[in-house]
């Protein structure tokens, strides 16, 4: 392993860092998509400084005016949104006691992977008990290691060269929730580290949009950036298998769709044929539903259910649910035709009245159903592990970081009881494409005319 | 794609192109529903919306496919370009990257698309005069070279939102028009309020 990654860093053609697609005009101005030197230093100092120093435009800071309404998660409404009821609230508190019980000491022993555990997650995890129990069913712990996430974020501001993309999306997303809704405000900046520190750390990724949504999502229930940062790794992980559908070709999507297309053909044939019928594209339904695990399709509490679903029972549930979409809105969508079916779908999820309790509770039993007929997923080869990443970092910065793997190689987590698929990786599969050629940096900061003042 | 129809007179699919952050979604919001959004999110895959305009005695319907920018998305969004009758090149003047990407998305409409397809050029975000990194003589030269016409507009200000789409429609009707005699009668081509236009009806394509 170490000899390979050696290899690697002494070829000669590896001191293409980051630029190699970059071809300079007649003047000398950089063409492609990258990162210039100046736009880096200004988004730097931007984001290093937050609300108090930024240079913001007018037209980046949108003002609170048109919004009347917060509500509980921090959204705001032009409307009163739907309070939630008493009755609710009392059902949380009465839950929050028992998840405090699970998550507690006797959490590996006896409930990590018990029955229990999965169905009181499909009922709900109390709100004010989400992060924690995030935390624990993404086992961050056991794959938290130190100083990864700072020397990360250092390195980005250098060499990562996805920091213009991730600062345009930073800048839209969840711009409606009062934590997001100020531009470079604390939450905006950690938005911004975190992805850039996950563009470093693993290059095969980079930054994928739809990655901010998600991020930013995570960042609403951890604690801290870097249990978001660590997140974001475990999602990209041998369980959850969402790293492909980031990487450059995004094949995971591509696969994920058509095996939407085959249930959905199987389960639901009457939607399947009209759909085929009316050449409904899949991707104009699918991408968000898929990228960003159905943020942006259905309502933000129903949303949080079903990750704490995916979170549990793997990437399956997404598919599931996506076809569980498609059947509640069976009766409207087979009785429109043309551009009305189209402008149907693209907000069926908004329109629909849904009960989400309902919904989590069908959501389960397809989910139980697919598996014993063993197409809740599809077959295809697995993405590389975080141990592979992990050994790749550490081989190509080697002096600077005494990176220590919390639990030795990364014990796969344990697969959900009823998988029928082996999650299994050898440390010789193959190893990502993770190629830096870095000279030994310091830590400091940036100033706005570029000149690195060491901390 | 142009199809006759029983209660439109015309059904048009247009795509929106362009790098990231260019305001694509921007320029479509403008001319559907007449909206801009300063919180405008991240397009994921594709966005879709439609308006029904007049031309002469026409009834048209135009069904606009708005895609996500990133590279890596296009291979989910260039499978829009097939039976497309036209489309717009957007690009960001404070963005002299996103100009340098139009001969990319030239070559990926021209490869994808369906031949000679209509495609207007336009330079967006033009009421940030303070930032501008593309000069309108540059850009204009290269859409001369390259056969387009070029528009600069302002999603924001709503200036030129409207001639932009309706340059481009005209072009496509007037290519159409070539074939199909019978729809010549509606030249010289008005365009008229969207406000006389508010009604919805069903709307059937026949290939």
């Amino acid at each position: 392993m170490a000899n390979r990654a050696e290899k690697r860093m002494v070829s000669p053609t590896l001191s293409i860092s980051y630029g190699q697609d970059i071809t300079l005009d007649n003047q000398g101005l950089r063409k492609g998509n990258y990162t210039t030197p100046e736009r880096r230093r200004e988004i730097l100092f931007n984001y290093d400084h937050g609300r108090e120093g930024a240079v913001i435009e007018a037209w980046e800071d949108p003002n609170f005016d048109v919004y009347t309404h917060t509500d509980r998660h921090g959204f705001m409404h032009k409307r009163v949104p739907p309070t939630t009821s008493a009755k609710l609230q009392q059902i949380e508190r009465e839950r929050a006691q028992k998840w405090n019980k699970m998550i507690g000491t006797e959490w590996e022993t006896k409930y990590r992977n018990s029955d229990k555990l999965r169905r009181r997650i499909y009922k709900g995890i109390p709100n004010s008990l989400r992060g924690p129990v995030w935390s624990k069913i993404l086992a961050l712990d056991s794959i938290k290691s130190k100083d990864i996430y700072e020397r990360a974020k250092f390195l980005a501001r250098e060499y990562s060269p996805d920091l213009m993309q991730i600062d345009v999306d930073v800048m839209r997303t969840l711009r409606e929730h009062v934590h997001f809704r100020e531009r470079y405000s604390s939450k905006q900046q950690a938005l911004f580290h975190v992805l850039s520190a996950y563009s470093m750390f693993n290059k095969r990724i980079g930054y994928c949009q739809g990655m901010a949504s998600v991020t930013g999502l995570l960042l609403m229930y951890l604690r801290e950036e870097e249990e978001a940062f660590w997140a974001l790794i475990s999602l990209t992980n041998t369980k959850y298998e969402m790293h492909e559908m980031y990487t450059e070709n995004m094949s995971k999507f591509h696969i994920f769709t058509g095996h939407h297309c085959l249930l959905r053909e199987r389960l639901i044939p009457k939607i399947d044929a009209h759909f085929k019928k009316w050449e409904v594209p899949e991707t104009m339904y699918l991408a968000k539903m898929l990228v960003q695990m159905f943020f942006g399709v259905l309502p933000y509490e129903l949303v949080l259910r079903i990750w704490d679903a995916v979170f549990l029972d793997g990437p399956g549930v997404i598919m599931a649910a996506s076809i569980l979409i498609l059947k509640m809105n069976k009766k409207t969508l087979l009785s429109l035709e043309s551009n009305e079916l189209l402008e149907y779908i693209t907000v069926m999820g908004e329109t629909t009245k849904l009960d989400h309790d309902k919904f989590m509770q069908d959501l389960m039993l397809l989910v139980d159903e697919l598996i014993k007929e063993n197409i809740l997923l599809p077959t295809e080869p697995k993405p590389p592990n975080t141990y592979q990443l992990f050994q790749d970092f550490k081989a190509l910065h080697p002096d600077s970081l005494q990176i220590g793997i919390v639990q030795g190689p990364e014990k796969p987590m344990k697969p959900p009881k009823f998988a029928k698929k082996k999650n299994s990786y050898s440390k010789n599969d193959t190893v990502p494409d993770l190629i830096y050629n870095l000279p030994s940096m310091t830590y400091g900061s940036l100033e706005r005319d570029g000149t690195l003042v060491v901390s | 794609m142009v199809t006759i129809d029983e209660e439109f007179d015309m059904v048009i699919k247009l795509v929106l192109i362009g790098d990231t952050g260019v305001g694509k979604s921007n320029l479509l919001s403008r001319y559907t529903r007449d909206e801009f959004n300063s919180e405008s999110k991240t397009t994921i895959g594709v966005d879709f919306a439609t308006r029904t305009i007049q031309i002469g005695k026409k009834k048209m319907k135009t069904q606009i496919w708005d895609t996500a920018g990133q590279e890596r998305y296009r291979a989910m969004t260039n499978a829009y370009y097939r039976g497309a009758a036209g489309a717009l090149i957007v690009f960001d003047i404070c963005s002299l990257n996103s100009f340098d990407s139009i001969g990319r998305w030239l070559q990926e409409i021209r490869e994808y698309g369906d031949p000679g397809v209509p495609i207007v050029l336009v330079g967006n975000k033009f009421d940030l005069k303070h930032l501008r990194q593309v000069p309108i003589s540059t850009a204009e030269l290269f859409a001369h070279e390259n056969s387009l016409k070029y528009i600069e507009t302002s999603a924001l200000l709503n200036s030129n939102v409207e001639s932009a789409f309706q340059f481009l429609i005209t072009e496509i009707i007037n290519s159409f028009s070539q074939v199909h005699k019978d729809i010549q009668e509606c030249t010289p081509l008005t365009f008229e309020d969207r406000s006389d236009l508010s009604f919805r009806r069903k709307c059937c394509v026949i290939n």
